[in-house]
C-alpha cells in the first residue's frame, strides 16, 4: 500500500510538472473564455481529494504527453465513486443526482455543467454539519462557489458564451442586498425547498422571492441553513436563543419569548390607557351636561 | 501724492497693510522678472526668440496648388502600393492611372488641414502658434474615462518629451542606498536624460546640445564639411539648450522656448528630416525645424513613422536599412548634415520585416495609449528615463489574453504554462540587429576615413542570445544604474546578478572578439596592455579594491535584495552594455562613479577624449553641478541612489587644467536595456532553451543544480 502510494505520488509529480505552471491555461474556441488547467498542489492536497492521484480520475489517455484527444473530451465521472462506494449514502447522492438534472444549469447547459462545475475537485472540501458558529464562513465558502460565474462574466462567457446582467442589477428588489449575500447562501432562494443539499437550482423566475419564506417563525433557513444547529437550541427556538447569541439574528424568525409578551402588555397597556381616558372623558362629559 | 503724505499713510494701521501689500508685489516682481534672468546666467543659458525660416505666406493660387500637389502625390503612393502586386510594368503603369482616374479614387482627401488652413486663411505655418490658434485647449481622457479640459501649450511643456525630466514619484527605480527614486523618504530631485549619467553619446544634454562638427571625409579630400550632432536633434524644444529651468525651483521653462516646440515632427507624416540640423545665429546654436506650410498641411495624429523620426535611434538603430521614405537616417540634411551613430542602442527593430505589430500596420500609440500629451512607456523600466504616466501599463496581455497561444492545439496550454515565469518577449524576440552594441570605448577612438571624424571603439557587437542580451529576473523595477532587479521565485537567495551575468563577460567567442578588438586598438595605441584591457572590459569588478569589493556585496544584500524580492518576478530578455568613459574618482562607489561628459567638436574632431572632456568640464552647468547650491539641491541625493553617499563636490580639474582624480573605467556592472520590440509571430522551439546548449543560463538564474539538469534534459524532449 504504501508503495502504491509512493508510486501514485511519483505519477502526480510527472503531471504537476506542466499542470503546476499556474499559467497553463487555454482560450476555449467555441466561447473565448480562459479556462485554467492549472492545478494549485498545495489546495489540492488540503481537499477533500487529497489522497487520489490524478489518474484515478483522468485516465486513461492522460498518462502520455500529449494527451489522447478522445480522454480530453471524456467528461469526469464523479458519480461512479460518490454513488457506488460505502462512504457516501447512496440515497443522497441519488436524490443530489435528480436535483441535479433538473436544475437551470444542467437544463440550460446540458452538455457543458457537471459537478465539477461547481464542487473543483482539486479544491472542494466537503462540509460536514455546520455549527451556528460558522455559519457565516458557511455562507461565504458556498457563495464564492455561485459567485466564481456569475461575478465573473468572463467565467460566464467561457461555459454559454454570453454574458449576463450583473448581480446587482437582478437583485436590485432585496432590500440591503449587501447584507443579504453576506448572511444567506444564494441556494436558500435558489432551490427553495427545505430539504438540505437541494441541488435543484432554480433560475431567477422560480426562485424566491417573498420575504416572509425567510423572515417567519417558520422560515426555510431552518431547514438547510441552521440545520445542524443543537437540537436542543432549536427546542426553544422563540426563547433566548443560540441564533441570537452567535449574532445571527433574523427578522421574522428569530423569536424572545419575554420580548413578545413584554410587547402584548404594552400593547395591553396603551389599549386600558385609551380606553380608560375614553371612559373618564366621557363620564366628566356627562357629569357637566347635568 | 507728496512724500510727507505718503509717510503719513505708512505709518497708519493701514500702512502695515500698504507694507505687506508692497513686500508681496516686490516679491512677485522679482519672481516673475528677476529670478529667471538670474538663474539664467548662474547656470549660463540663454534664451531668446526663435526664428525659422518659414517664407512668405503663399498666395490663395499658391496654396491651392500646393494643396493639389499633395492630395495628388498621396493618391499616386496609393495606387503605387495597390498595384504593388502586378509585375509587368507597363500594366502596372495602366492600372496607377485608371486608379488615379477613378471617381472614388479622386474623392480620397488625407489631410483635412487644408480644407481647414484654407477656411482659416491660413497661408504659413508660423510654430505653434498656428496650431494653437485653434488646439488651445483639448480634451483629455485619462484610464477611468474621466474626461478633462487642459490647456495644450501646458500640456506639451510638462510633458516629458519636452521636459526630459520628472521630479515626482513613480519612477521604477532604486538607489542602491535601497530607496525608490524619488519615493517615500526622499527628497524628490529632477531626473531623468536630463541627468542621468549615461554612456550613450553626450553623457548629459547640457554639454552635447547641438554642436557642429568640422569633419574632414576623405572624399572632400581634405576640405571641412560641418555636421551636427547633439542630444537636442531628437527633442522637441528648439532652444539653445535642454529645458534646464524646469528642473530648477519655481521655475518654468521660458515663453520663448515654448514657441520652439516643434509640433510637427509628431504629428506632420510629412515631416522633412532634412531640415533638423544645427543652426547658428547671434545667441547660439540650436536645432533647425521643418516649419514648411506643405508640411504642417499634412498634420493629424501621430504615426509609426513619426514617433520614429527620433526613436528610430533606439529601435533598430541608425545604421538599419530599407527604412520608408522620409525616415532620419536616410535624410540627413542638405547642409551641416547630421552624425549617424553606429551601434544600435537596443537594436530591435520597428519596421515591418521585423516586427510583427508592425507588419499589422499597428503604430506606437496603439500600445502606448496617450493621455493628451502625456506618453505612458508602462509600469516596468528599469533606467532613469522620466515617466509621464507610471501607473500605466503598456504591456502584451492588454491586447492578448493570459492564454496567448492559440494555435498549436498539441502545445498551447504548456506554452501558456510559460507564460507565469517567462516574458512574451523571452521566445518571442529572437535576435537583437547584429550591430546592437554591447561594449563601447570612448576613450581610444579611431579615424573613420569616410566621414572625417574620430569616434568611438565598438569593442563588441552582437545581437545573439547570451552575447547581445541576457535572460534575467525582472519584477518591474531596475537599479539607478539600469540593472534589472527580480528574483527567482523558487530558489530564494541564490540569484545575483551584480554579482554574476552582469559583471562577467565569459562566452569564449565574445572574449576572442574583445581581444581582437582590443589588437586593432592597439595599432593606433602602442602602449595599450591588451590582457589588461581584455580583463577589465570583461570583468570590471577587477578593478575594485577589496574593501570596494566586500561593500558591494554587503549593500547588494542589504539594500537591493529586498527590492529584487518584491512584486512577481519573470524571466525577460535584456540588452547589455558597457562602456569605457571618463569618471570622477572623487564621487566613486561600489557601483561605480559619476561619469564626465564629452564636448563632442573637440571629440570628433582631434580624437583627444582627454581634451573633450576638459572642455565639457568648463561648461557652466558643470561647473555649477560641483558648487554648494546644486550639491544641496540634488546632487547629494542623486550620488546617495547611486551608491556614493554623498556629492564630494571636488571639482575635476586643477587650477592648471590638469584631470583631479580622474579615471578612465568600464562601469563596474553592465547596463540592462528592456527590449520590447522587434517581437517575431514565431517563438521559440522547446529545445532553443530546454537542452544543455540552451540559450538560457538556467544556473545563472539561481536555479539549483538538480533543477537545472532537469530543465535541461526534459523527458519529453528525448
Amino acid at each position: 500500500m504504501l508503495l502504491l502510494t509512493g508510486y501514485a505520488r511519483a505519477e502526480d509529480r510527472a503531471c504537476l510538472r506542466c499542470h503546476g505552471m499556474k499559467s497553463m491555461a487555454i482560450q476555449d474556441p467555441v466561447t473565448g473564455g480562459i479556462r485554467s488547467l492549472a492545478i494549485d498542489a498545495a489546495a489540492m492536497a488540503a481537499s477533500s481529494h487529497a489522497k487520489l492521484n490524478c489518474l484515478r480520475c483522468h485516465g486513461p489517455g492522460f498518462e502520455v504527453y500529449p494527451h489522447f484527444e478522445e480522454a480530453k473530451r471524456e467528461a469526469l465521472h464523479c458519480l461512479e465513486c460518490h454513488k457506488g462506494n460505502d462512504k457516501f449514502p447512496y440515497a443522497l447522492f441519488e436524490s443530489i443526482e435528480k436535483g441535479f438534472d433538473r436544475s437551470i444549469h444542467a437544463q440550460a447547459l446540458p452538455d457543458r455543467f457537471s459537478c465539477a462545475s461547481c464542487h473543483d475537485p482539486h479544491l472542494f472540501h466537503g462540509l460536514s454539519r455546520t455549527p451556528v458558529a460558522d455559519v457565516p464562513a458557511q455562507v461565504h465558502q458556498d457563495n464564492q462557489i455561485c459567485l466564481n460565474c456569475h461575478r465573473n462574466n468572463e467565467r460566464i462567457k467561457e461555459l454559454t458564451g454570453r454574458i449576463l446582467p450583473t448581480l446587482k442589477n437582478t437583485h436590485a428588489w432585496l432590500p440591503d442586498v449587501e447584507r443579504h449575500w453576506q448572511a444567506v447562501r444564494c441556494v436558500e432562494c435558489h432551490t427553495g425547498s427545505r430539504r438540505p443539499l437541494d441541488h435543484f437550482i432554480l433560475g431567477k423566475s422560480f426562485a424566491l422571492r417573498d420575504c416572509v419564506s425567510c423572515h417567519s417563525r417558520n422560515s426555510v433557513l431552518l431547514g438547510k441553513l441552521y440545520l445542524y444547529q443543537n437540537a436542543e437550541n432549536r427546542q426553544k427556538a422563540g426563547f433566548v436563543n443560540a441564533l441570537v447569541m452567535n449574532n445571527a439574528y433574523i427578522i421574522g424568525m428569530t423569536r424572545n419569548v419575554w420580548l413578545d409578551w413584554a410587547g402584548f402588555a404594552l400593547l395591553a397597556l396603551t389599549a386600558f390607557t385609551l380606553l380608560g381616558h375614553g371612559l373618564a372623558r366621557w363620564l366628566m362629559a356627562r357629569k357637566r351636561g347635568h | 501724492m507728496n512724500v510727507q503724505s505718503m509717510a503719513m499713510l505708512l505709518r497708519g494701521k493701514r500702512g502695515k497693510w500698504a507694507i505687506s501689500l508692497l513686500l508681496l508685489l516686490g516679491v512677485g516682481v522679482i519672481l516673475r522678472w528677476a529670478y529667471p534672468g538670474l538663474l539664467a546666467s548662474y547656470i549660463g543659458v540663454v534664451n531668446a526668440p526663435l526664428r525659422y525660416d518659414t517664407g512668405e505666406p503663399l498666395s490663395d493660387r499658391e496654396f491651392d496648388k500646393l494643396a493639389a500637389e499633395l492630395t495628388q502625390h498621396y493618391r499616386q503612393e496609393r495606387a503605387m502600393a495597390q498595384t504593388a502586386g502586378e509585375e509587368n510594368a507597363f500594366a502596372r503603369r495602366l492600372k496607377m492611372d485608371m486608379l488615379m482616374r477613378t471617381r472614388s479614387f479622386q474623392k480620397q482627401a488625407p489631410y483635412p488641414h487644408i480644407g481647414y488652413f484654407r477656411e482659416a486663411g491660413i497661408r504659413r505655418y508660423d510654430g505653434p502658434e498656428t496650431c494653437l490658434g485653434c488646439h488651445a485647449t483639448l480634451k483629455v481622457t485619462d484610464e477611468q474615462g474621466k474626461i478633462r479640459q487642459v490647456k495644450t501649450l501646458e500640456d506639451v511643456v510638462h510633458s516629458v518629451h519636452f521636459k526630459f525630466q520628472s521630479s515626482e514619484s513613480g519612477f521604477s527605480t532604486y538607489g542602491f542606498d535601497g530607496r525608490e527614486v524619488n519615493g517615500e523618504g526622499t527628497r524628490p530631485i529632477p531626473l531623468g536624460k536630463i541627468n542621468r549619467a549615461c554612456g550613450v553619446p553626450g553623457s548629459f544634454t547640457w554639454t552635447g546640445w547641438a554642436e557642429l562638427v568640422k569633419s574632414k571625409p576623405e572624399h572632400a579630400g581634405g576640405a571641412v564639411e560641418l555636421r551636427s550632432e547633439g542630444c537636442g536633434q531628437c527633442h522637441i524644444g528648439g532652444g539653445y539648450h535642454p529645458s534646464t529651468e524646469q528642473m530648477l525651483p519655481i521655475h518654468d521653462a521660458p515663453e520663448v522656448a515654448k514657441q520652439g516646440i516643434d509640433c510637427l515632427i509628431c504629428h506632420a507624416t510629412g515631416y522633412d528630416m532634412n531640415a533638423r540640423t544645427v543652426i547658428e545665429d547671434s545667441h547660439g546654436r540650436r536645432w533647425n525645424q521643418d516649419r514648411s506650410l506643405k508640411t504642417a498641411l499634412t498634420v493629424g495624429q501621430p504615426t509609426a513613422q513619426t514617433c520614429l523620426f527620433c526613436h528610430q535611434h533606439n529601435m533598430g538603430g541608425d545604421q538599419e536599412k530599407n527604412l520608408p521614405p522620409g525616415s532620419a537616417p536616410d535624410n540627413l540634411g542638405h547642409s551641416n548634415r547630421r552624425l549617424l551613430h553606429p551601434g544600435a542602442k537596443r537594436g530591435n527593430s520597428f519596421q515591418k520585416e521585423s516586427d510583427v505589430h508592425a507588419a499589422a500596420g499597428m503604430v506606437c500609440t496603439d500600445c502606448h495609449q496617450p493621455e493628451g500629451h502625456k506618453i505612458p512607456r508602462g509600469d516596468k523600466g528599469v533606467d532613469l528615463v522620466a515617466n509621464d504616466l507610471p501607473r500605466k501599463k503598456v504591456e502584451c496581455e492588454g491586447c492578448h489574453t493570459a492564454a496567448p497561444h492559440v494555435k498549436d492545439t498539441e502545445d498551447r496550454a504548456l506554452l501558456n504554462g510559460h507564460v507565469d515565469r517567462l516574458s512574451c518577449e523571452a521566445c518571442h524576440i529572437d535576435e537583437l540587429r547584429s550591430d546592437n552594441v554591447v561594449l563601447r570605448d570612448w576613450i581610444h577612438p579611431v579615424w573613420n576615413a569616410e566621414e572625417g571624424v574620430y569616434v568611438f571603439k565598438d569593442v563588441y557587437q552582437s545581437g545573439k542570445a547570451g552575447k547581445g542580451f541576457k535572460f534575467l529576473w525582472f519584477n518591474g523595477n531596475g537599479t539607478f544604474l539600469a540593472n534589472a532587479l527580480g528574483d527567482n521565485p523558487v530558489a530564494k537567495g541564490r540569484y545575483n546578478p551584480l554579482m554574476n551575468q552582469l559583471v562577467r563577460i565569459d562566452d569564449p567567442e565574445a572574449v576572442a572578439q574583445i581581444r581582437q578588438a582590443a589588437l586593432e586598438l592597439q595599432q593606433s595605441y602602442p602602449d595599450l596592455d591588451v590582457d589588461r584591457y581584455v580583463r577589465e572590459a570583461t570583468d570590471p569588478l577587477s578593478v575594485l579594491s577589496p574593501e570596494m569589493l566586500a561593500q558591494r556585496k554587503k549593500m547588494i544584500e542589504e539594500y537591493i535584495r529586498p527590492v529584487m524580492e518584491k512584486g512577481k518576478s519573470r524571466i525577460y530578455p535584456f540588452k547589455v552594455f558597457n562602456a569605457i568613459m571618463y569618471e570622477d574618482m572623487s564621487n566613486q562607489g561600489p557601483f561605480g562613479a559619476m561619469i564626465l561628459p564629452f564636448d563632442y567638436p573637440v571629440y570628433y574632431e582631434t580624437g583627444k577624449p582627454e581634451e573633450s572632456v576638459k572642455k565639457a568640464l568648463a561648461h557652466p552647468i558643470i561647473k555649477r553641478m560641483y558648487e554648494e547650491p546644486f550639491k544641496l539641491y540634488m546632487m547629494d541625493e542623486f550620488m546617495r541612489y547611486f551608491g556614493v553617499g554623498r556629492w564630494s563636490g571636488e571639482f575635476p580639474l586643477a587650477a592648471d587644467g590638469s584631470f583631479k582624480k580622474v579615471e578612465s573605467h568600464w562601469m563596474r556592472q553592465m547596463g540592462s536595456l528592456m527590449v520590447n520590440h522587434g517581437i517575431r509571430k514565431e517563438g521559440r522551439r522547446c529545445k532553443g532553451c530546454h537542452s544543455s546548449k540552451g540559450i538560457i543560463d538556467f544556473e545563472a538564474l539561481g536555479y539549483p543544480p538538480e533543477r537545472v539538469a532537469e530543465l535541461q534534459s526534459l523527458p519529453e524532449m528525448k
